[in-house]
């Protein structure tokens, strides 16, 4: 079969979860397809500026194809559009207008995808942007949504509706995430599976010594990810210095990422910015607990990757998808509010047997649901019974 | 050194240790013994509780309660139009040639309003939650002034 998967940006450097499962899914199946990727130049997701020049490129040996941002986009412009279809009266055309607005701009983007006609099917990621609500319908019936879906709320809006209905079919990460898309469009006639997505654990990173390394005492709670509101990391940082402030034994609460907001100055909050992913992986090992605030996850690879390791995790159950894949592995606690964060992360603190057995949980969990061979097998088996025959769609 | 992980036991229920967790925590609740983010919640229902009986838009109001700034008036705004066509484009034009003008004298008068909203928000917000505050308070009081009660009464008389 010859995929071309449709993505936002693309390259080693981008960091963002829909954009390295692209990666990830694209290099696998490369192995029994013949995959592309088409995307636009840009690297920032903020802005969406050209980076990469516009034109063939390759990636792991992808080929890839770059299209130009005719339009980077204006914070001022988004927020003031955004404002009018999240709080006021508005018509389809300012949803329509939301997307716009959104990005990643590239109307040559979406011109060329029909032009392909070699193509069996376009795998499009994330419902939200710009190349997938203006690309995906003219090739709908060889299209294939990847939505990435959160529980926020752009998936309410009633411009997706159609969009969730148009495809071919779907590739889900999670049933939490099928069930809200299914509930906001009443699409459940079209074809779906929910695929997940397989974990790489970066080899070398048992050689790692983190504590050493970084100056880590033998026990610390630890967040990876962006540090920024949207994912609930100011909450995390009012919710710790309270413990502390209550019980000042509780192990030092230990970052990685890039800060989009301040970083408390507190003795027992340490950054340590950007990591390897050998560091990652072995911080990932050495910690009693991974904590995920985040409330909007469609898929939370760090959490896979924390039980992937045998680590168990504390997440905050206001995300129905984190919730639902730590009642479904036993891998990890959920709370709702400060007072059963401090309880459940004391009781995981103080009790090294039960950390075992949901770590223990966990990673058979990953092993048995996210194992890139599952995932894989899974994918093609679906693209196979969906992708048109030749004479169909062209 | 890595933590150790457990062999493959028998699963963990999570959800009856959350169940747990949950009902040590209703039982503190009972006794009156609210942290603040507890008494928090509690002000938040009664705020949301009078916007209702205020009947205010309800999208408004979770504005309102949010922890963002973004229900209060602002100086910036979208230029658009329902008339489609050339009109409608004209009349685009018009409106942006007009706007520097029109917020060189609302601009002022705009932001000041919105620091005022600001003020009595806050001031409004504070009051509910210290009222909220001061009856959890008042519950805990009552709940040990009937346990003294109690151990009073079991205690034999001399």
């Amino acid at each position: 079969m010859r995929l071309c998967f449709v993505i936002q940006r693309y390259g080693p450097e981008v960091a963002g979860g829909s954009e390295l499962h692209c990666r990830w899914l694209a290099g696998r199946l490369a192995r029994r397809h013949q995959v592309e990727v088409a995307t636009t130049c840009a690297l920032d997701y903020l802005e969406w500026r050209d980076h990469y020049p516009p034109g063939p490129d390759r990636v792991e040996g992808i080929p890839v194809t770059r299209y130009p941002v005719a339009r980077p986009r204006s914070e001022r412009r988004f927020a003031l559009v955004s404002d009018l279809v999240f709080h006021e009266e508005h018509s389809l055309a300012d949803e329509r207008e939301w997307v716009v607005e959104n990005g990643p701009f590239s109307p040559e983007l979406v011109r060329s995808l029909p032009r392909r006609r070699d193509v069996d099917l376009f795998v499009f990621y994330s419902y939200r942007y710009y190349q997938t609500f203006f690309g995906l319908p003219p090739v709908a019936s060889r299209a294939v949504l990847v939505p990435t879906a959160e529980e926020d709320p752009a998936i309410e809006l009633p411009v997706f509706a159609g969009l969730f209905r148009a495809p071919r079919g779907i590739l889900y990460l999670t049933p939490e995430e099928r069930s809200l898309v299914q509930g906001v469009s009443g699409n459940s006639d079209v074809p779906g599976v929910v695929v997940g997505s397989g974990i790489n654990v970066a080899e070398g990173w048992e050689a790692v010594d983190v504590k050493t390394r970084f100056g880590l005492p033998p026990h610390y709670v630890l967040y990876v990810g962006r540090i920024d509101r949207n994912k609930g990391a100011d909450r995390l940082f009012s919710h710790y210095k309270r413990l502390q402030a209550e019980w000042p034994e509780a192990p030092p609460l230990v970052l990685v990422g890039k800060p989009a907001l301040e970083i408390p100055v507190h003795p027992k909050i340490v950054h340590l910015g950007f990591v390897s992913e050998a560091e990652k992986f072995a911080l990932l090992a050495g910690c009693e607990v991974l904590v995920m605030p985040s409330a909007y996850e469609s898929l939370s690879v760090i959490v896979l990757e924390a039980w992937a390791m045998g680590r168990p995790v504390l997440v905050n159950s206001a995300c129905r998808v984190l919730e639902g894949q730590c009642v479904r592995s036993g891998g990890g606690l959920f709370y709702r509010g400060y007072s059963e964060f401090a309880a459940a992360l004391r009781m995981l603190a103080d009790d090294a047997r039960l950390r075992a057995a949901l770590g223990a949980a966990g990673k058979a969990y990953v092993r048995r649901e996210y194992d890139w061979d599952v995932v894989e097998d899974r994918t093609s088996r679906f693209l196979a019974s969906i992708a048109p025959r030749h004479e169909e769609a062209r | 050194m890595p933590e150790p992980t457990g062999p493959e036991g028998p699963p963990v229920d999570v959800v009856r240790i959350m169940k747990e967790i949950r009902e040590s925590i209703q039982k503190k609740r009972e006794e009156g013994l609210y942290t603040d983010e507890e008494v928090e919640s509690l002000a938040g229902m009664r705020l949301r509780a009078y916007g209702e009986e205020a009947r205010i838009d309800g999208k408004l109001l979770e504005r309102l309660l949010g922890a963002t700034h973004d229900w209060n008036i602002s100086v910036d705004y979208l230029i658009r139009t329902t008339r489609p066509g050339l009109a409608g484009r004209a009349l685009i034009l018009t409106k942006r040639l007009v706007r520097p003008f029109v917020r060189l004298y609302t601009d002022h008068l705009l932001n000041r309003q919105a620091q005022i909203n600001l003020y009595f928000a806050h001031l409004l917000h504070n009051n509910v939650r210290e009222t909220a505050r001061l009856q959890v308070e008042l519950q805990a009081l009552r709940h040990r002034c009937e346990v003294l009660e109690r151990e009073r009464g079991a205690r034999p008389a001399r």
